[in-house]
């Protein structure tokens, strides 16, 4: 199964990775709700991608209360089913890695789904610092 | 398993309910008190279905939500004699909650535009169909549920304003379908259910968190350290890039 691969050394802090992700996530999706962060740094001038690793024993899936996070057989992500969520946040205060959020404007969590297999990030980037493969 | 429902066959797996096979092939079934992640009640009653198991069987009222798909059952779930249960449900939860914007929504869809019982005396816009206190025992905290019978059933804390056991995570009020439960956030001071609560501001970003009483909470849920959930999403993000910069050892160990 493919993963997305995060180079951070090729990262060159363009957030092109953002914009991808904010574009290809509608419903109320802007910049600064996109799922993937590229932290600019210097010096050198560069970046540090951050987004969601799937964990295999993931932390958000281990406190939701009512299993609205479950694994996608098929891309491998964790997914987010809307429906079963009871605005808990707990996976929001779980995540070590704060890569899922809570959006109270669309009254849903977010977070990064690989785009249900096409990760839009890894496509645009223009270093290859993410990568599906 | 294959059954009908209005006619068309559709394939069901088995420990499905009736109305997530409806649900699944686009029937249009109303409910108030059903909700995905939490466990079916049967309540609110507005997704009775006809069922028969034989052709010539005399169909059966059952709320869907509840019924399991069986194999060559055939289901009707806009008879005439469905939609006059339906909108009398509406009707009486009019008199209940004529103030709430989704029953005045429903009833009128199911041609009520005038309740035509006796009002309540005081009317509540709470509809009693417990997605609150499912919501709170599924979160694990127990505060709420309901109290009295027939016309004096609520939602109430345990002897009316013993507030202890709420954590103040808010799904309560989040999950409630005509919004009748009182949520304040001001900064980092929440309020609800009579109880102020103190939100833990981010120690990355000051943005507040969760509440102590929440973060113990899952503490004890989870097995990790209750200081663990008093860092924001956003805090934690940047506490990872920092983490990655110091590994792979660009710029000074430090994102700006």
């Amino acid at each position: 199964m493919k993963q997305l691969v995060v180079t951070p050394i090729r990262c060159i802090g363009c957030r092109t990775c953002e914009i991808a992700c904010a574009f290809s996530h509608p419903a109320g999706r802007t910049p600064g709700r996109s799922r993937i962060r590229a932290f600019p740094i210097r010096p050198p001038e560069g970046g540090i991608p951050v987004v969601c690793f799937q964990c295999d024993t993931a932390a958000c899936v281990t406190v939701c209360p009512t299993a609205t996070l479950t694994r996608n057989p098929r891309t491998g992500a964790i997914d987010y089913a809307e429906a079963r969520c009871v605005h808990c946040r707990a996976c929001v205060a779980a995540c070590p890695f704060g890569n899922i959020g809570y959006d109270d404007a669309s009254r849903r969590c977010y977070k990064c789904d690989l785009c249900s297999g096409d990760p839009q990030c890894a496509k645009f980037c223009p270093s290859r610092a993410l990568e599906f493969a | 398993m294959i059954l009908t429902i209005n006619g068309r066959p559709l394939a069901a797996t088995p420990g499905e309910t009736l109305l997530q096979v409806a649900r699944r092939a686009g029937v249009d079934l109303p409910t108030l008190c059903h909700h995905e992640g939490l466990e079916a009640w049967g309540g609110c009653r507005l997704c009775v279905v006809e069922v028969r198991r034989r052709p010539d069987d005399a169909p059966k009222v059952v709320p869907s939500c509840l019924q399991p798909a069986e194999d060559g059952v055939r289901v009707e779930t806009h008879t005439e004699h469905l939609l006059r249960i339906r909108a009398t449900l509406l009707d009486l939860l009019l008199t209940r909650a004529p103030d709430s914007d989704l029953i005045r929504r429903l009833a009128v869809e199911h041609g009520v535009s005038d309740g035509t019982f006796e009002p309540r005396p005081e009317p509540t816009s709470c509809i009693l169909c417990t997605l609150c206190t499912r919501a709170c025992a599924a979160v694990g905290a127990h505060a709420i549920s309901t109290a009295g019978r027939g016309a004096e059933g609520e939602v109430s804390l345990p002897f009316v304003d013993d507030a202890d056991a709420c954590v103040g995570c808010g799904s309560c009020a989040a999950v409630c379908p005509t919004g009748c439960i009182e949520l304040k956030d001001a900064g980092s001071r929440r309020t609800i259910w009579g109880r102020t609560f103190e939100r833990v501001p981010c120690e990355v970003t000051g943005q507040p968190t969760v509440t102590r009483e929440y973060a113990e909470l899952l503490a004890r849920r989870s097995g990790l350290p209750v200081d663990s959930f008093f860092v924001s999403d956003e805090g934690r993000r940047r506490q990872t890039a920092d983490r990655v910069a110091g590994l792979v050892g660009v710029g000074d160990g430090r994102v700006a």
